[in-house]
């Protein structure tokens, strides 16, 4: 890893905040999502879907695949398609001319601390729920908010706007 | 609501409550919470004056650290469990502002308690600041008089 110092930031060339956000299908993403376009400062909110080529592939088999195989090209499209799709789902219209749909093949958690660097604040969402129906902060979430190199975000399943202006954003 | 303790960390959270509080508006709430220890035998504990003095300490504390004038901060001192406390707070509030790691927390702790305990269960949305931070804008907010961030190393 470089230092952040010899790091090449482009956040010089967007105004307002760059806000990265983890979006991984779940209802408490989508809350993430809706706080980061809500935003006033918000110069580019980078909606970043992880995946993982290895996970396409039968489970069986997982184990004896080399570690980090190249993302083949429909692997990232399907990917791509499905940050584009979540993003429409989650957002009104209004709201999204900010927001940039990513895919990204790799770990989650090393994405997005990768990510981090270049990012104002990174932003999660907050809950998962266990087996036994209990919350829990995620192990990604915990991850990036020990380790990411910004302000980590972490948004609940439940969070909506309370000022008119971003309600108004939202409806 | 921005929770505090002792250690470095709290410091560049408050600095970056106070950088949001600038470019948004709003205002802070800082708490410092303090609870009672039992002693062994069950006992309560003797020196509850002495903890809330140092709680109200700690918050002084990272008052004079961090340059603050151009936003409307409320001390509060609390009695309770620091996560338990931060969270009923939170309950009215529009964002929940920790650090990474209190005084208490280990070498080998990569999240402090109390900051997984209120990203777990605040209403709110909860930001946890990292030590590195250094507030890249900051120095560009005209609200703030300070030539520099005291708080805000790491």
């Amino acid at each position: 890893m470089t230092c952040h110092d010899d790091y090449d930031t482009p956040l010089d060339q967007t105004d307002g905040s760059v806000y990265v956000v983890g979006i991984d299908g779940s209802a408490a993403s989508a809350a993430a999502l809706r706080w980061a376009a809500s935003r006033p400062d918000a110069g580019e909110v980078r909606a970043v879907y992880v995946f993982h080529a290895s996970n396409l592939l039968p489970a069986a088999h997982a184990a004896y695949i080399p570690p980090a195989p190249p993302a083949l090209g429909w692997q990232r499209q399907v990917a791509q398609e499905t940050a584009e799709s979540f993003v429409t789902q989650a957002l009104s219209e209004q709201s999204r001319p900010s927001v940039v749909p990513l895919a990204i093949e790799g770990e989650p958690r090393h994405v997005l601390v990768e990510l981090s660097r270049d990012a104002d604040v990174l932003v999660l969402g907050a809950s998962h729920r266990t087996a036994f129906g209990t919350r829990v902060l995620g192990s990604t979430s915990t991850i990036c908010a020990a380790h990411a190199r910004c302000p980590v975000m972490v948004v609940p399943e439940a969070w909506s706007p309370r000022h008119p202006a971003a309600a108004l954003q939202r409806a | 609501v921005v929770g505090v303790d002792g250690s470095s960390n709290s410091a560049v959270a408050f600095a970056w409550a106070v950088e949001e509080a600038c470019r948004h508006g709003g205002q802070i709430r800082l708490v410092a919470a303090w609870h009672h220890s039992r002693l062994g035998n069950g006992s309560l504990d003797p020196l509850p004056g002495l903890r809330q003095q140092h709680a109200e300490s700690v918050a002084q504390r990272i008052l004079e650290q961090v340059p603050h004038a151009a936003v409307d901060v409320r001390v509060e001192i609390v009695e309770g469990l620091a996560s338990a406390v931060l969270v009923e707070l939170a309950t009215d509030a529009d964002l929940l502002v920790v650090g990474t790691l209190g005084v208490e927390a280990g070498r080998r702790v990569v999240l402090g308690s109390v900051s997984a305990r209120c990203a777990m269960r605040a209403s709110c949305p909860v930001v946890v600041v990292p030590p590195s931070w250094r507030g890249p804008g900051l120095h560009e907010l005209t609200c703030l008089s300070a030539t520099q961030i005291p708080g805000a190393k790491s």
